[in-house]
C-alpha cells in the first residue's frame, strides 16, 4: 500500500484550505503517511485519533491508532467511529468526500507535500491547526535548514540517475516530483528530469539511450532489470550499480525524515 | 454477391509492409541511433521486437475477427466477442494478483492463453448442450459467461495493491513491449499456422457465411467446420492477447477494411486482414511511443482513437451494400 502515494502525489491540488482554529482538544484523522509523520515529529501524537491503512510510521504510535481508511479515501463509518474534529489529507481520490466528511460535522484540511519546500510549509499548517506551533516551527526550521546546507553541496561531477518506481509498466519520477529532487540533492542527474510529470511511463528506448550510470528502484530486484531486453548495455547495468532492497516508506513519504534518503541514495551513487 | 464493389489489388498492401517497418524502426523517443554503439543497437533491437509483435499481434487479431464475423454471421463481431478477452483478463491478473510474474517471466502470458483457451472452451460447451452449437447459444453464453469473468477481474483488481493494480489496468490496456523473445517466435508460429488453415478452409467458410443450412447442402461438415475455425480464432485471439494484453478494435474494423479491399473471399480475407491488421498495429504503436515521447501512452488507446474515426468513415461510405454483399 506505501505506494499508493506515489499514486496520489498525482492528483494533489495546489491549495490549502485551512478552517479557523478554536482552542477545542483537537482530535485529528491524518489520511496521509506524510501528515501522519508530521504530526507525530511536531509533538502531537495525542492529538492522532485515526490513520490511513499507508501510514506505517512511526510504528510505535500507529500500531495503537485506529485504521479511519486508505490513502486519501476516508472510510466514513471508521471515520465516523474514531470522533474526530478534524481530518488532514494531502488530497482525496473524490472531491465528493469533502462533503461527506463536514456534514459528518468533521472540518477537513488539504494539506499539500508534494515538493521539499512544501514539507516544513505543511509542518507549520499542522502546527497551526493542532495547536503546536512550538513545535512546529522548530522543525520546519531545522527541516528548511537541513536542505538548505544540502542545497549548497554542489558535486564536482553528476552521475545519470534512473529511479525505477515500477517496472511493469516502467514508471518513472519526472521533474516535478520530490524524487527528482532527493536525486539532485545527493549530487545525481535524473535522466527523466526534463520532463514536465511528477511520476509517469517512460519508454525503454529512452531509459537505453539515455544510459543511466545509476539505477534506483523502487520495487523489483536487479536481476529482472537485467534480463529485459537490451539492458545490459546500459552502463548501471554493466557496472553492477543497481539499488535495490531500498526502505520504501523512507523513499517515498515526503514527510520530516526524507531528507534522511539523500544519504541513502548518495550510498548508492558511489562510483 | 456484390460483384460491382471496387476491389483493389494486393500488392500496394504487401510493399507497405517493408516501408512501414522501415518507417517505425527509424522513429522512436531516443531518435534516430547510432548504429556503431552497442546502445544503439539495443534501441534498434527494442524497435524490432516491437515491430515483430505489432506484426504478429494485428496478423492474429484481425484473422481471428475475420473468422469471429463469418461464423457469427455479424459484422460486430470480433475476437473478444465470446469471452476470450475477459478469461485472458482474469488469467493474467490472477497471475498478477498471486505473484506468478514474479517468479517466471512467462506466467502472466501463459496465464492468459491458458483461460482464454478454456473460457472459449466454457463458452462452446455450454452453447452446444444438447447438439451443435448454435450461432445465438454461442453468443448468448459468450456475453454471460463475460460477464462473470469481467466481474471476478474487477474483484481482483479491487483487492489488489496499488502496484499490482497498475500492473493489472496496463495490461488490459495493451502493450507491444511485454513480450520475451522465444514468446514472440512460438506466438509467431502460431498465428501463421492458424491463418494457413484458414486460408485453406476459405472456401468452406465462404459457403458458411450463407448461412449453416446452405452451407450444408453445399456439402460442408457445419458442425465440425464451426467447432474447428472456433478453435483456431481462440488461438489467434489468445496468442495476441498472451503477447500483448488486451489491445481492442483492431480484430473488430481490420477485417472490414480487408473486405473493402478485396472483397469478402474467404480463401484471401485471412492472409489480407493479418497484413492490414500488422500494418496498422505497428503504425499505432509507433504513435503510441513517439507522440508524447519520452512518455508513453498505451497503444490500445491509439488503435481506439485512430481506428473509431476509420470505422465510421468505412461505415458511411458502405452504408448502401449490405455487410455480406
Amino acid at each position: 500500500m506505501r505506494f499508493i502515494f506515489l499514486l496520489m502525489s498525482i492528483w494533489i491540488a495546489g491549495t490549502v484550505y485551512v478552517p479557523a482554529a478554536t482552542n477545542d482538544v483537537v482530535r485529528v484523522v491524518s489520511l496521509a503517511p506524510c501528515l501522519t509523520e508530521i504530526i507525530c515529529a511536531i509533538g502531537a501524537r495525542d492529538c492522532l485519533v485515526g490513520r490511513s491503512s499507508a501510514c506505517h510510521f512511526p510504528p510505535e504510535v500507529v500500531q495503537h491508532v485506529p485504521v479511519a481508511g486508505n490513502f486519501g479515501i476516508p472510510s466514513l463509518e471508521a471515520l465516523a467511529n474514531c470522533t474526530p474534529n478534524l481530518v488532514v489529507t494531502v488530497d482525496l481520490e473524490d472531491q465528493n468526500a469533502v462533503q461527506a466528511i463536514e456534514h459528518l460535522g468533521i472540518r477537513h484540511a488539504s494539506i499539500p507535500c508534494r515538493s521539499l519546500d512544501d514539507i516544513p510549509r505543511a509542518m507549520r499548517t499542522v502546527g497551526q491547526l493542532l495547536h503546536r506551533e512550538a513545535g512546529a516551527e522548530k522543525l520546519a526550521g531545522e527541516f528548511a535548514q537541513t536542505l538548505a546546507d544540502l542545497r549548497k553541496q554542489t558535486p564536482a561531477t553528476r552521475r545519470r540517475v534512473f529511479i525505477e518506481i515500477w517496472g511493469d509498466p516502467l514508471m518513472t519520477a519526472g521533474k516535478k516530483s520530490f524524487l527528482n529532487e532527493l536525486v539532485e540533492l545527493a549530487g545525481g542527474t535524473n535522466i527523466a528530469g526534463d520532463v514536465a510529470r511528477d511520476y509517469f511511463q517512460i519508454s525503454t528506448e529512452t531509459v537505453l539511450a539515455r544510459d543511466p550510470e545509476v539505477i534506483v528502484l523502487l520495487g523489483g530486484t536487479a536481476s529482472a532489470v537485467a534480463k529485459r531486453t537490451g539492458w545490459l548495455q546500459i552502463t548501471a547495468v554493466k557496472t553492477g550499480h543497481i539499488c535495490s532492497g531500498l526502505d520504501g516508506d523512507l523513499l517515498e513519504v515526503p514527510g520530516p525524515r526524507i531528507l534522511e534518503a539523500v544519504a541513502v541514495l548518495r550510498q548508492c551513487l558511489q562510483p | 454477391m456484390n460483384t460491382h464493389h471496387k476491389r483493389w489489388p494486393v500488392w500496394p498492401l504487401l510493399l507497405a509492409v517493408p516501408l512501414v517497418c522501415a518507417g517505425a524502426l527509424l522513429a522512436g523517443a531516443a531518435g534516430l541511433p547510432d548504429w556503431q554503439t552497442p546502445l544503439g543497437r539495443a534501441v534498434l533491437e527494442l524497435r524490432l521486437h516491437r515491430i515483430l509483435t505489432g506484426l504478429v499481434v494485428g496478423a492474429g487479431l484481425a484473422g481471428a475477427g475475420v473468422v469471429m464475423q463469418a461464423l457469427l454471421r455479424n459484422p460486430l463481431a470480433e475476437p473478444y466477442v465470446l469471452g476470450v478477452s475477459s478469461g485472458a483478463g482474469l488469467g493474467a491478473a490472477m497471475a498478477v494478483f498471486f505473484g506468478w510474474n514474479v517468479l517466471h517471466l512467462w506466467a502472466v502470458p501463459a496465464a492468459a492463453f491458458v483461460t482464454g483457451i478454456v473460457t472459449l472452451t466454457v463458452v462452446y460447451f455450454l452453447a452446444a448442450r444438447g447438439g451443435g452449437a448454435s450461432i445465438y447459444g454461442l453468443l448468448l453464453s459468450g456475453i454471460i459467461v463475460s460477464a462473470v469473468l469481467s466481474n471476478l477481474l474487477m474483484l481482483i483488481v479491487s483487492l489488489a495493491p496499488a502496484e499490482g493494480m497498475h500492473s493489472i489496468l496496463w495490461w488490459i490496456l495493451g502493450n507491444l513491449q511485454l513480450s520475451a523473445q522465444p514468446l514472440l517466435m512460438t506466438g509467431g508460429a502460431l498465428v501463421l499456422g492458424s491463418l494457413v488453415i484458414l486460408t485453406v478452409l476459405g472456401a468452406q467458410l465462404n459457403a458458411l457465411t450463407l448461412g449453416r443450412e446452405t452451407a450444408h447442402h453445399l456439402g460442408v461438415r457445419t458442425g465440425l467446420m464451426i467447432a474447428g475455425c472456433l478453435a483456431l480464432a481462440t488461438l489467434l485471439a489468445a496468442t495476441s492477447v498472451a503477447l500483448a494484453g488486451l489491445i481492442g478494435f483492431v480484430g473488430l474494423i481490420v477485417p472490414h477494411a480487408a473486405r473493402a479491399w478485396v472483397g469478402p473471399d474467404h480463401r484471401k480475407l485471412p492472409a489480407v486482414a493479418a497484413v492490414i491488421g500488422g500494418l496498422f498495429l505497428v503504425i499505432c504503436d509507433t504513435v503510441a511511443r513517439t507522440i508524447v515521447a519520452p512518455q508513453e501512452i498505451p497503444i490500445g488507446v491509439v488503435t481506439a482513437l485512430v481506428g473509431g474515426p476509420f470505422f465510421l468513415a468505412l461505415l458511411l461510405r458502405r452504408r448502401k451494400g449490405g455487410w455480406i454483399e
